[in-house]
C-alpha cells in the first residue's frame, strides 16, 4: 500500500501540494483525477521519489519512499512525457531498464513488443507520439514493478490499444499484483478500468474513495414538483452540491444514499422524479463547482 | 495462484536484487560511448601520430647529412633532443590540454541529464541512490579519459623506444610517458572536480559554463583586484601575503595547469616561482584541498538537489546569492581601475567622481545580468531589489576603502627587528632589451640566460638582497604621496605631510617605486611597494654588491663571442658599428667602467640626451652555453644564438667613452662635463627632480 501522509510541495512560492493525505491500496486500479495544476503529476513524481516533498512522508509498503532503492525498486514512472536516450532503440531501453530493475523481464517485453508489432529495433526517435506511450507502457508492465505510476498514459493512444493496455493491466493485476495508479483527465477511460479514486484540486485532495462507493453516495434527482415549497424543504433537508433548473424541471446532485433521498423526494408528492447514479466526470464535475471551480459563466 | 500468493511472488523480486555497480558502469558507459571513441581518436592523434610527425618535422630540421642510422653523437644529440621534446616539452602541453578540454567535455556530458527534466525524472526514480550515480558518472568520466591516454602514451613510449631507445634512452621515455599521465591525471582530476560542482549548481549549459568561470577565477580574481587597487591607491604600504606566483593557487583552474605541467615534465617547474619552501607546499596541498572540497560539494549538492532544477538557470539559492553579489562588486571595482587607467595614474577629485559613478552603474547592470541568467528571465533583473541596492552601496564603499584610505592601512609600519632578511626590485628599467635581461646563471662560469620581461619581471629573479635595515629605510624612508589637488612628500613616521610640492601633472610620474620583500621572521615573506622621495637612498641601494652581483655579472669574456657593436644615443654616435678591431678593447673597457661606476648611471638610459651612450652588442653565444630558462640546458636551433643587449653608459670620464673618443676624434656634446644628473626614466620621458 501507499501511504501519503500530509505531504506538501511547493514550487518557487507556488504551493503545488497542500498536506495531501490518503491511502493508495494496492491490487486495485488508482485513478487520480483532478483539475488542470491540481498537483497530479507532482503528486505522482513524489511518490516515485523523483522529488522530494517540503514536508510529510510517503510511505511505500513500510517503507519511506525517497532516496530509498528497496521502496523505489516496487515502482515504475511512466511520465507523460517520457525520456528516451538520445538515438535508442527499444531493445537498448530495456537494457537500461533491466539494468535499473532486476525484475525486468525481457521474455515478456520482446513478446509484448511483437504483440503490439512495434521493432525493437527501430529509433524511438522515429517513433510516434503513440508508439513511445506504448513502448512506456510496456518498459513499465516488464519491469516487474508493484507499483506503476501512469500519469496521462491513455493520451495518445488509440481505442484498440487503450483497450489491450487495460486488459494488461488487469491481467497483471490478477496475476502479479501490480497496482496501476492513473492521472488522467479522462474520466470517462478510468471510470471503465478504475475501483479506487482520489481527486485533487489546488493543490488538495477532495475525496479519496472507492469508485463504487462513491457513486453509492451522490445522485443526480431530475424531479417537478407542483409545489415550489417542496423543492425548498427537499433542499433544507438534504446536501444539495447543485441545482440546475430547465422550466419546471430541477436537476439536483444530492449527497445520500438512494433509498433516503428516493424517501424524502416520495414523501413531497412529486408530479415526476427519477435518481440517477452520476458518471466519474460528473461527481468530478459538482465535487469541484463546490469549490468554486465553475467557469459557467465564461461566455456571459 | 491465488492473489495473495501472486503479491507474495512479486514483492520479492526487484526488491532483494540488488543492482551491481559494475551493470551502472557499464549502462552508463554504453550511453556515453562517442565520449569513449572522442577520447581515444584524440588521445591517439595527438599521441602517437604527433610523436611520429615530430621525428620527421626534427629530422628534416636538424643539421644536414644527418643520418641516423649512422648513429654516432649527432644521432645520439637528436635522439636527446626527441626524447626531450616528447617527454618534457611538447607532449606534457597537450596532455594537460587534452585533459582540461576532457574534464570539462566529460564533466557536463557526465551529468547532462541535470540540464534535462525529462531524463532527470528518469534518473531519479530509478532505485539507485544519488550517490552510487554520482559515484559511477565520476568514474566513469575519469576512465573515459584515463584509459585512452595511457593506451596513447604506451604506444607513444613503444613508437619513442622503437626510434631511440638503441641510444640509451629508453627508461627516460618510460618514465617522461608516465610522468605525462600522472600529471594530465591530476589536471583532469581538479578539473574535472570543479566542472561537476559547477555543474551540479546549474540547470543549463550555458550556466554551467558561466559556474565553471565563476568559481575557478573569482577568487583570483578578487585577490588580484585587492592587490592593484592597493597598487593604485596606496601610496606607503603594500602588505601582501602571497607573491603573483603563489596567487595562483586561487585558480583551481590556474593551479592544476601549473602543477600539472610540473608532475608532467621537469621543464616546467613554474610552481618553484610560488616563493618560499613553505608557500610552496602550502600551494599544492590546497590545490589539492580545494579540489576534494569542490568534488565532496558537489556530491552533497547533487544528493539534495531538487529535480526541478533542470532547466532553471541556478536554483540553488546560497550560491546564487554569493555569484551574482560577487561578480557585481568585481564588475563594478574592475570598471573603477578601467577608469583610473584611462584617465591617468594619480588621483584628483574628477577622476574619484567618475570611478564611483562607474563602479555604482556597472555594479547594478552586472548584478541585474547575473539574475536575468540565473533566473533565465529578463523580468529577473529586479528580481531582488534591496540585494541589489546593498549591493551596488558595498561596491562604493569598497572603492571608498582604497580611495580614502578608511581603514587607515597605508600608515602601517612593520617593526624592524620582524624583518630576518630582504630584497628589493627599483622598477625603474633593467638592463636588457625591451624587456629582456640577462644574468649570470649562478656557479656556471660562462653561462647567461635570458629573462623575459613577461614572464619572470616579478619573480625574485630580478631582486637583490639587501640589509634588514636598509630594508627598514625603505619602509620608513618618505614616500611620495599623491593627493587630490598635488604631490606631497610624506613621512610614515612623523606622519607628517608636506607640500604640494608639485601640481597634478605628468611629472611626478619620474618617482617610480621599489619593490621590497622582507622575510619576516615570523612566517610568509611580505612584499610591498613604496614610492621614495630620496634620490640618494635609492642610488645607495643601487651601488650595493648585491645589485652589482645580480645584475651586473659580465666579466670579460662572460659573453661568448663578440661579433660587433653599434654606438648610439648622440647624433654623433648615431647608430655606428665599431670596427672590429675595436670589439674587445671597448667590451674590456665597458666591463672596467661598470666595476668602477656601477649604478644608476648604468641601469638607465635616454635616446634623446646628448650624455648618454648606448651599446648594442651583437653577441654570438656558442651552442650549450646558453640558456632559455632559469636553470634548464637548451640549445639554439643551428647550433649558434644570436643575442642583442642594449646597455646605456654615461660619458663621464670612462674608458670606453675615452676608446670611441680616441678613435672617432669626435668629442660629445654636454650642457654640463662636471656633472651627470641622475635621470629617472619612465615610459620614454625623463624629469631632473633637481628642477623643484
Amino acid at each position: 500500500m501507499i501511504e501519503i501522509k500530509d505531504i506538501s510541495k511547493s514550487y518557487e512560492g507556488i504551493d503545488a501540494l497542500k498536506g495531501v493525505s490518503f491511502d493508495m491500496p494496492e491490487g486495485q486500479v488508482f485513478g487520480l483525477v483532478g483539475t488542470n495544476g491540481a498537483g497530479k503529476s507532482t503528486l505522482l513524481r513524489c511518490i516515485c521519489g523523483v522529488c522530494k516533498p517540503d514536508s510529510g512522508e510517503i510511505i511505500v509498503d513500510g517503507e519511506s519512499v525517497y532516496e530509498n532503492p528497496s521502496a523505489k525498486s516496487k515502482i515504475f514512472f511512466l511520465s507523460d512525457d517520457q525520456y528516451f536516450f538520445p538515438g535508442c532503440t527499444p531493445a537498448e531501453m530495456a537494457v537500461y531498464y533491466s539494468t535499473m530493475y532486476p525484475g525486468f523481464s525481457m521474455e515478456r517485453f520482446g513478446n509484448l513488443m511483437d504483440a503490439l508489432s512495434l521493432d525493437k529495433k527501430r529509433r524511438i526517435q522515429t517513433f510516434s507520439k503513440g508508439m513511445k506511450k506504448q513502448l512506456c507502457i510496456l518498459l513499465g508492465i516488464s519491469s516487474g514493478c508493484k507499483y506503476l505510476l501512469c500519469d496521462e498514459t491513455f493520451d495518445g493512444l488509440d481505442p484498440v490499444v487503450r483497450q489491450a493496455v487495460k486488459r494488461l493491466f488487469i491481467n497483471d493485476m490478477e496475476e502479479a499484483g501490480i497496482t496501476p495508479v492513473i492521472a488522467s483527465h479522462n474520466l470517462r477511460e478510468l471510470e471503465d478500468i478504475c475501483e479506487y479514486v482520489g481527486l485533487l484540486h489546488n493543490g488538495g485532495v477532495i475525496l479519496s474513495k472507492d469508485l463504487g462507493d462513491m457513486k453509492l453516495g451522490i445522485f443526480k434527482v431530475q424531479v417537478v414538483f407542483k409545489d415550489p415549497s417542496s423543492l425548498e424543504t427537499v433542499k433544507k433537508n438534504c446536501s444539495v452540491i447543485s441545482e440546475d433548473r430547465r422550466g419546471s424541471l430541477v436537476t439536483l446532485t444530492i449527497r445520500g444514499t438512494r433509498p433516503e433521498l428516493e424517501t424524502l423526494i416520495t414523501s413531497q408528492v412529486p408530479v415526476f422524479y427519477e435518481v440517477l447514479p452520476l458518471t466519474l466526470e460528473e461527481i468530478f464535475i459538482s465535487e469541484t463547482e463546490v469549490l468554486g471551480y465553475d467557469f459557467t459563466g465564461i461566455t456571459k | 495462484m491465488t492473489s495473495q500468493e501472486s503479491q507474495n511472488k512479486e514483492v520479492k523480486t526487484p526488491a532483494d536484487n540488488k543492482i551491481s555497480f559494475w551493470g551502472l558502469l557499464k549502462e552508463d558507459l554504453r550511453h556515453r560511448r562517442w565520449m569513449l571513441v572522442l577520447s581515444a581518436v584524440v588521445q591517439l592523434l595527438l599521441g602517437p601520430v604527433v610523436t611520429l610527425f615530430i621525428y620527421t618535422e626534427k629530422k628534416n630540421n636538424y643539421i644536414m647529412g644527418f643520418d641516423p642510422v649512422a648513429g654516432g653523437e649527432v644521432a645520439r644529440n637528436f635522439a636527446r633532443s626527441m626524447v626531450e621534446s616528447l617527454t618534457g616539452r611538447y607532449m606534457p602541453v597537450i596532455q594537460i590540454v587534452i585533459a582540461f578540454a576532457g574534464a570539462l567535455i566529460v564533466g557536463i556530458g557526465g551529468f547532462r541529464h541535470l540540464f534535462n527534466r525529462r531524463m532527470t525524472d528518469m534518473v531519479n526514480s530509478v532505485p539507485v541512490k544519488r550517490e552510487k550515480q554520482f559515484a559511477v558518472i565520476f568514474l566513469n568520466g575519469f576512465l573515459i579519459w584515463l584509459i585512452p591516454a595511457a593506451v596513447s602514451m604506451l604506444f607513444t613510449a613503444l613508437i619513442a623506444t622503437s626510434q631511440y631507445g638503441a641510444y640509451g634512452f629508453g627508461e627516460e621515455i618510460a618514465s617522461g610517458c608516465l610522468r605525462n599521465v600522472l600529471g594530465a591525471g591530476f589536471v583532469f582530476l581538479l578539473v574535472y572536480a570543479l566542472v561537476i560542482l559547477a555543474v551540479t549548481l546549474s540547470g543549463t549549459v550555458f550556466n554551467a559554463v558561466l559556474n565553471i568561470a565563476f568559481i575557478g577565477f573569482d577568487l583570483i580574481i578578487g585577490y588580484w583586484l585587492i592587490y592593484i587597487l592597493c597598487q593604485d591607491h596606496f601610496n606607503n604600504f603594500m602588505d601582501f601575503p602571497l607573491s603573483e606566483y603563489a596567487s595562483l593557487w586561487l585558480s583551481s583552474l590556474i593551479s592544476a595547469g601549473i602543477w600539472g605541467m610540473e608532475i608532467a615534465s621537469p621543464y616546467y617547474a613554474l610552481s618553484k616561482n610560488m616563493g618560499s619552501d613553505v608557500l610552496y607546499v602550502f600551494s599544492l596541498m590546497a590545490t589539492v584541498l580545494i579540489g576534494i572540497f569542490n568534488i565532496t560539494l558537489a556530491l552533497i549538492i547533487y544528493r539534495s538537489r531538487k529535480s526541478e532544477e533542470a532547466e532553471s538557470g541556478v536554483f540553488n539559492r546560497p550560491y546564487r546569492f554569493l555569484s551574482r553579489t560577487i561578480n557585481s562588486i568585481f564588475a563594478g571595482l574592475i570598471c573603477s581601475m578601467v577608469i583610473f587607467d584611462i584617465m591617468g595614474i594619480y588621483d584628483n577629485a574628477t577622476m574619484t567622481g567618475w570611478q564611483f559613478f562607474f563602479t555604482v552603474v556597472f555594479s547594478f547592470l552586472f548584478y541585474g545580468l547575473i539574475e536575468m541568467i540565473h533566473a533565465r528571465s529578463f523580468k529577473g533583473f529586479f528580481k531582488h531589489k534591496v540585494q541589489m541596492a546593498l549591493t551596488v552601496i558595498a561596491s562604493a564603499l569598497i572603492l571608498a576603502v582604497f580611495i580614502f584610505d578608511l581603514t587607515d592601512f597605508d600608515n602601517r609600519i612593520i617593526p624592524q627587528s620582524s624583518i630576518e632578511s630582504a630584497k628589493v626590485q627599483l622598477n625603474i628599467g633593467v638592463r636588457g632589451d625591451d624587456g629582456r635581461m640577462y644574468e649570470r646563471v649562478q656557479g656556471k662560469e660562462g653561462f647567461i640566460r635570458r629573462i623575459d620581461d613577461d614572464t619572470f619581471r616579478s619573480s625574485h629573479y630580478s631582486y637583490w638582497d639587501i640589509t634588514p635595515e636598509q630594508a627598514y629605510r625603505v619602509i620608513t624612508a618618505p614616500k611620495v604621496y599623491y593627493d587630490m589637488d598635488g604631490l606631497y612628500i610624506y613621512d610614515p613616521v612623523t606622519k607628517i605631510k608636506e607640500g604640494p610640492v608639485l601640481p597634478i601633472v605628468n611629472e611626478h610620474r619620474v618617482f617610480r617605486s621599489i619593490g621590497l620583500i622582507a622575510d619576516r621572521k615570523a612566517g610568509f615573506d611580505f612584499k610591498r611597494n613604496y614610492t621614495i622621495y630620496d634620490q640618494e637612498f635609492i642610488d645607495e641601494v643601487l651601488r650595493s654588491e648585491g645589485y652589482k652581483e645580480s645584475f651586473f655579472p659580465l666579466q670579460c669574456g662572460e659573453l661568448g663571442y663578440p661579433v660587433s657593436i653599434s654606438v648610439r644615443g648622440t647624433k654623433d654616435y648615431y647608430d655606428i658599428q665599431v670596427p672590429d678591431e675595436l670589439i674587445r678593447p671597448l667590451m674590456d673597457a665597458y666591463i672596467a667602467d661598470f666595476n668602477r661606476n656601477y649604478g644608476l648611471d648604468y641601469l638607465v638610459g635616454s635616446y634623446d640626451e646628448d650624455c648618454w651612450l648606448s651599446f648594442s652588442y651583437n653577441v654570438v653565444i656558442p651552442e650549450n652555453e646558453l640558456t632559455y630558462y632559469p636553470g634548464e640546458p637548451g640549445q639554439g636551433k643551428k647550433g649558434y644564438y644570436n643575442v642583442t643587449m642594449d646597455i646605456f653608459l654615461s660619458d663621464e670620464d670612462t674608458e670606453s667613452y675615452k676608446i670611441l673618443e680616441e678613435y672617432y676624434g669626435i668629442e660629445p656634446h654636454l650642457e654640463d662635463e662636471s656633472e651627470i644628473d641622475p635621470a629617472y626614466v619612465y615610459e620614454d620621458s625623463s624629469y631632473d627632480p633637481s628642477s623643484f
